[in-house]
């Protein structure tokens, strides 16, 4: 078995789903954090940028290989370890839930994180609230249940990539919206329930460290 | 196709054909819905192309969309989406590695498709942020994002894919192993559109292995073909 070495940030962020795949696998890794303050530094010890390969975290480092770009990462231990769908066309329906769950979540950090105009961001806000979240979540919640009736997970029999980028993401839409925003989505809500339910991925939770800087504003 | 030689031969050369028949209706139909565009479905009619596979490629005109939508089809109310037997599959990169899975073009093991999977990723980082300026509802809004791109996305990644690309084979073959991948055909795809958004900006020009690539791309006798014959479009 390698040894994995995971560097990032310290919140949860694009990490997460990796550090959850890694617990869900009851795989080892090396959780290397890094704080915003400590990150430019950090860049300037790879000049030639054979680690930081896009000067972005996370990273992965193992066998003398370093991947990059946070769902490639994801996908690749998620296809060593068995969560990323059992055939080509089960990978693509969990590559399409994963798409999915990214574009209701992505715009949140460019319009929380990035936009410094409070009008524009409010407009945004309320544009979310009515239209974009309930849009997506519409749309994840027939997907599940046309798994087989939604009381299991995204795809096939077993928790994939697909349920927990949901689990983890769904925390920053709720966060945005409302505490009860998943009482009008009754599958997407037990999915989560039961993907934190999960032995190995119960016992990541617990023992994770709590960062909800720059998540949670 | 009996030849009359001995019923024996007769009977093994129906029974190969009918092996043959077989796995042709084995083959899965394929049916790719997009507008007339490029787009979003550009890489998977790539991909297509450089397989050899047959598929029927729907655009839907503009006036037509809302309709379609309305139809309840599409899981997340766009497009493109993939039909293959029976099954809809949606989002453009899922498409695209379900193809390049299916056809032996997305790397060989687990990490050459990570490999492709990071360069699709920076690429798309890069659409992104040219996106932001092509859609941009303000003239302040464009200027901003164009300078994005211009002094950090653009430099930013694309030194990045210039050395990833070096790491193999010197950069003067494709990105990831020994033939043309994915991450390939969605750079030509991508490129297409960027070096005609920024053409006085000429960005390509710090990028000496990145434009040969283009080149090498382009003039695969399955990607020509296709770029000859495929309808012409904007975007």
């Amino acid at each position: 078995m390698p040894k994995y070495k995971l560097t990032y940030l310290v919140f949860r962020g694009r990490g997460e789903v990796i550090r959850l795949l890694f617990a869900a696998a009851g795989v080892e890794f090396e959780d290397v954090r890094v704080t915003l303050k400590d990150w430019p530094a950090m860049k300037e010890t790879d000049p030639e940028r054979k680690r930081f390969l896009f000067n972005q975290l996370p990273i992965l480092e193992f066998d003398g290989h370093v991947l990059a770009q946070s769902h490639a990462i994801a996908r690749y231990v998620a296809n060593e370890f068995g969560f990323a769908g059992n055939t080509n066309l089960e990978k693509a329906k969990v590559d399409m839930i994963v798409s999915a769950v990214e574009d209701a979540y992505s715009p949140l950090v460019t319009n929380v994180w990035y936009e410094k105009d409070k009008a524009r961001k409010e407009a945004w806000f309320t544009e979310f609230r009515e239209t974009l979240l309930p849009k997506s979540l519409t749309a994840l919640e027939k997907l599940l249940t046309a798994n087989g009736g939604g009381d299991g997970f995204f795809v096939g029999d077993s928790v994939t990539f697909a349920d927990i980028m949901f689990a983890d993401r769904v925390d920053l839409l709720v966060f945005h919206s409302s505490p009860d925003v998943l009482d009008g989505y009754p599958k997407l809500k037990a999915l989560k329930s039961r993907v934190e339910a999960l032995p190995k991925i119960a016992e990541w939770i617990k023992k994770r460290p709590y960062a909800p800087d720059f998540e949670f504003h | 196709m009996s030849q009359g030689i001995s019923p024996l031969a007769d009977a093994l050369v129906s029974c190969s054909n009918a092996r043959r028949d077989t796995s042709r209706s084995a083959m899965p139909t394929y049916k790719l819905t997009y507008f007339d565009l490029r787009g979003r479905a550009e890489p998977s009619r790539l991909l297509f192309a450089v397989a050899g596979v047959e598929y029927e490629d729907v655009r839907i005109q503009r006036e037509q969309w809302p309709n379609e939508k309305a139809s309840g089809k599409y899981p997340f109310g766009q497009m493109p989406v993939l039909e293959v037997d029976g099954q809809v599959i949606a989002q453009s990169i899922a498409i695209a590695r379900y193809l390049a899975n299916e056809f032996g073009l997305a790397g060989k093991t687990n990490l050459e498709k990570a490999k492709v999977d990071m360069i699709v990723d920076a690429i798309g980082d890069v659409s992104k942020g040219l996106g932001e300026m092509w859609f941009a509802n303000d003239e302040a809004k464009k200027a901003e994002a164009k300078e994005k791109c211009l002094t950090k996305t653009i430099p930013t990644t694309f030194t990045g894919l210039e050395k990833i690309l070096m790491t193999n084979n010197g950069g003067d073959g494709f990105f990831v192993g020994d033939s043309l991948t994915m991450a390939d055909l969605i750079f030509l795809a991508h490129t297409d559109y960027h070096v005609d958004q920024l053409k006085e900006e000429n960005t390509m020009a710090a990028f000496p292995k990145l434009t040969a690539l283009r080149e090498r791309i382009l003039a695969q006798p399955s990607v020509k073909q296709w770029v000859e014959a495929r309808p012409k479009t904007k975007i």
